[in-house]
């Protein structure tokens, strides 16, 4: 198949699965093409929900959205899932394997994983390109999992409307609860594997310190993918988060940050890679490394 | 950078899939990025994930002896779909089936007695000139 510029842009806003698939591969590699279709998509582009799912690897988000996803294809049409995943810091291959937990067999699920890349954060440098492609397609409820994280892994919430934070049972005490990061990006709080013994006084505790340093303003929820328990309550919550973003300023303000994230992206990931590029050509990598040239004075030279 | 993705499925009922992780990690180990479709798929969600994931390659293991007409499938499924792909294949699998396969459009069966590395070395031949990097 020719797949031109025109037949890939009619690809994406009918929703060809096929075209949309190459067209993401298109942005990952970072080929020029990729960003000149983002172009020419960028004002054809709709609005989008994005629902971010994070938390520390094992805890269950792949599981969650699984059991999450039933319900939303009963509320919507067309559903996107992105699945981060590490890569290899060694090889920069990458095992991926969060798919394998969706069960779903339905047509209107588009399914994308993504390797991180080595990118810090939990999430693919392309993730925000690929948010923008996917609100030019039909599937415009889109579903972020993060590769597992860290406290500080926080960028998911500028690319989400809504974002969801797992725990699993045993995480920790109060402390980790007073500590930034995590906490302070959670719109849904969720401690998983509520079928265990342990998870009830883990709920507890994190609902307590809720209810002490965030004015119960975030809720909790405890859960079981494995048997159901706490799910038809956390896609109430997520439903009804969404109806108050929609019908106030919320999405808008949202919406604000994350085009101008996306931008500064698009200057980190394009320009810096560039400007790196460049550098390495000049033959400047080799006397870095040799320790010949101040680097303080070079990065002067370049900003000045 | 161009990053060259492999799909390495497990179709039919069959639910012994240590070699498929193990294959999966390797790959990972020399630079590929491999999604692993875990057990019990079948061969329309295969060809879902497939084109979804716009892979290069797919790989199907298959070990339970259902593999003419699982790996037959997948690759109508393919064709049909209008993904191209490079297909192998690799499980219990009867000397005089793997012509059969091929005829199918399986490059290469590996068998138990295939090492990690052949599959390595028949997947960076085949790709090659498609990674920059």
């Amino acid at each position: 198949m020719n797949l031109n510029q025109k037949s890939l842009i009619d690809g994406i806003l009918e929703g060809d699965r096929l075209i949309i698939g190459k067209a993401i591969s298109l942005i990952e590699n970072g080929e020029k093409e990729g960003f000149t279709l983002l172009k020419e998509i960028y004002p054809l582009k709709k609005d989008i929900f994005v629902l971010g799912i994070t938390g520390p690897l094992g805890v269950g988000k792949s599981t969650f959205i699984d059991k999450i996803i039933e319900k939303l294809t009963d509320e919507f049409d067309k559903i996107g899932v992105l699945l981060c995943d590490p890569s290899s810091p060694i090889s920069g291959g990458a095992f991926l394997g969060d798919r394998l937990r969706l069960k779903t067999k339905n047509e209107n699920v588009f399914i994308r994983s993504m390797a991180t890349r080595t990118f810090p954060y939990g999430i693919s440098p392309s993730l925000p390109f690929i948010i923008d492609l996917f609100s030019a397609s039909p599937y415009r409820n889109i579903i972020v999992e993060t590769a597992g994280i860290g406290q500080g892994d926080v960028s998911i919430k500028n690319f989400s409307h809504l974002t969801l934070v797992l725990f699993s049972p045993l995480l920790g005490d109060e402390i980790q609860f007073l500590k930034g990061g995590l906490m302070e990006i959670s719109d849904i709080l969720i401690v998983t594997k509520g079928d265990y013994d342990i998870a009830e006084p883990f709920y507890k505790t994190l609902k307590n310190s809720i209810s002490i340093f965030y004015n119960d303003l975030i809720p909790v929820y405890m859960i079981s993918s494995s048997n159901g328990f706490g799910i038809d309550d956390v896609y109430n919550e997520i439903m009804k988060k969404r109806l108050d973003l929609f019908s106030s300023d919320k999405y808008l303000e949202r919406e604000k940050i994350r085009r101008l994230e996306t931008f500064k992206y698009l200057l980190k990931e394009l320009y810096t890679k560039k400007m790196i590029e460049k550098i390495e050509k000049e033959g400047d990598f080799k006397e870095i490394e040799e320790g010949k040239i101040n680097i303080y004075q070079k990065i002067l030279d370049i900003i000045s | 950078m161009k990053k060259i993705k492999v799909l390495i499925g497990k179709p039919g009922l069959d639910g012994h899939d240590r070699g498929a992780k193990v294959i999966s990690k390797a790959l990972m180990e020399v630079g590929y990025e491999v999604i692993y479709t875990g057990i019990r798929r079948t061969p329309e969600e295969i060809v879902k994930m497939a084109i979804e994931e716009d892979v290069d390659a797919v790989g199907l293991s298959c070990l339970s002896g259902a593999h003419l007409d699982l790996f037959k499938k997948v690759s109508e499924l393919l064709k049909e779909k209008g993904k191209d792909v490079l297909l192998f294949g690799g499980g219990i699998i009867p000397k005089e089936d793997i012509e059969i396969l091929k005829n199918y459009g399986f490059k290469k069966i590996f068998t138990p007695d295939s090492s990690i590395k052949e599959i390595i070395d028949f997947l960076d031949n085949e790709f090659k000139s498609k990674v920059t990097n």
